[in-house]
């Protein structure tokens, strides 16, 4: 280059070369020298055995980590305008097992003094949802999982699947985004389920960084988080309103089986079917020993009504003049009319004398009075 | 609503409510037969939903990166 060019411009040239060859580095080393400068960036060192690079970062995307921690800084290289060399990260991740550890302890301290975990927070998931939100790699066996279980226990939902990456520092703004969609539609999903199949530690780590944690915390639309399988619990799982081992226990979490549905929907049938019967039976007793009481009741008149009869009977037997002739009694009668006490009789008087069978014509002889 | 955009939800809601009418104090000897016949259709529909409906899943397509 033979143009002369001001120190702000070989600046500037330098760090568009710097950007076209290495749009992204990741870089790690153990993290030392570290300053924070008004509260809005984190400066410190990056070092190993042989060598240092300063590093900036916004203080809101370094979390979880301190001094002596072994990290990953992935951004982009520059020169400052002081024409310093530096690593402008926008991404810091723990690495190796002590410092994802470490990270994941001072993380989780944390957000626990801020009550992010704590169980009032849950909320109670719609059962069985209508509309889901499913995060995950689209062509992952972890989402073909959770749809066939999903298929296979219920039906009639709707699952709009938010195609993401699931590991690497891309997968942290992703997913945090895919979040942010499901919770600004018009009509938002019912449950948002983050999910991913088993990784190693480091592969899972985005779901312990401070991005997705406080994502998932801030959903308005209750949220399962189901990450790798039941030994791994990410600070997103613990933040979430339900935690899924896998992505196949997310989906029987989320809706029951139709099969026991079924079947407890066709026991109810059967239990009613019991509570008629024991119904009509009910009224069938009753009507039985309403039968049985109206019964005894009409025998009962019916015999009232036979003594009643025989009594009557009995009366008309015992006034019917024949029975009283049989006896030996006779009716006496004067010109047809029977002689009472106050008859007029008279020597000489014709009369007629009713017998039991027989009738005598007969003239009276004498008349006397009877004192008896 | 037209039955048939009654979700399992709601015709799960309308048998829960003929069972407590059963177990209540208010069952009347008239309308079990009426309601017994209803609770069996409700079931029927359950079951059509659970085995012919499918659910419907949808790749969004918008990016996220």
């Amino acid at each position: 280059m033979d143009n002369e060019i001001s120190v702000a411009e070989f600046l500037a040239f330098t760090n568009q070369i710097l950007e076209n060859a290495f749009p992204q580095v990741k870089v790690y080393g153990e993290i030392s020298q570290l300053k924070i400068w008004r509260n809005q960036l984190a400066f410190f060192d990056l070092k190993d055995d042989e060598g240092v690079i300063n590093c900036m970062i916004p203080i809101a995307a370094l979390t979880g980590v301190e001094e002596g921690m072994n990290v990953l800084a992935i951004g982009r290289p520059r020169l400052t305008n002081k024409g310093r060399f530096s690593l402008s990260a926008h991404v810091v991740l723990p690495k190796g097992e002590g410092a994802l550890k470490k990270s994941f302890d001072i993380l989780r301290q944390k957000l626990e003094k801020e009550g992010l975990f704590d169980d009032d927070r849950k909320r109670i998931l719609p059962y069985p949802p209508k509309a889901v939100g499913l995060i995950t790699a689209a062509d992952s066996a972890a989402c073909a999982d959770f749809i066939k279980i999903l298929n296979e226990r219920w039906s009639g939902v709707d699952v709009q699947v938010a195609d993401v990456q699931v590991q690497g520092e891309i997968a942290i703004s992703q997913i945090t985004k895919a979040i942010d969609y499901f919770n600004q539609q018009s009509t938002p999903p019912d449950v948002i389920v983050v999910t991913r199949g088993g990784g190693s530690a480091e592969d899972l780590v985005i779901f312990n960084t401070e991005q997705i944690t406080r994502a998932v915390a801030a959903s308005r639309v209750p949220m399962i988080v189901a990450v790798g399988h039941e030994i791994d619990t990410s600070l997103a799982e613990l933040v979430a309103d339900r935690r899924a081992s896998t992505p196949s226990n997310a989906a029987q979490m989320l809706v029951p089986d139709k099969r026991h549905y079924l079947e407890s929907a066709k026991d109810k049938i059967v239990y009613l079917e019991s509570i008629s019967k024991r119904l009509v039976s009910g009224l069938q007793d009753e009507n039985h020993v309403l039968t049985q009481s109206i019964r005894s009741l009409i025998v009962e008149q019916i015999n009232r009504y036979k003594d009643h009869l025989s009594q009557k009977k009995h009366l008309l037997l015992a006034l019917n003049p024949n029975q009283i002739l049989k006896k030996g009694y006779a009716i006496l009668r004067k010109a047809g009319t029977v002689v009472g006490s106050e008859t007029e009789l008279s020597k000489n008087d014709d009369i007629e004398i009713d017998l039991y069978k027989r009738r005598l014509i007969a003239t009276i002889n004498k008349v006397e009075l009877n004192n008896g | 609503m037209a039955e048939s955009d009654k979700t399992i939800k709601d015709l799960q809601a309308e048998l829960d409510e003929i069972v407590t009418w059963f177990e209540s104090d208010e069952i009347s000897i008239d309308e079990v037969a009426v309601k017994y016949e209803k609770a069996n259709e409700l079931v029927k529909q359950i079951e059509h939903k659970l085995t012919e409906t499918e659910n419907k899943i949808t790749k969004i397509t918008a990016k996220f990166s």
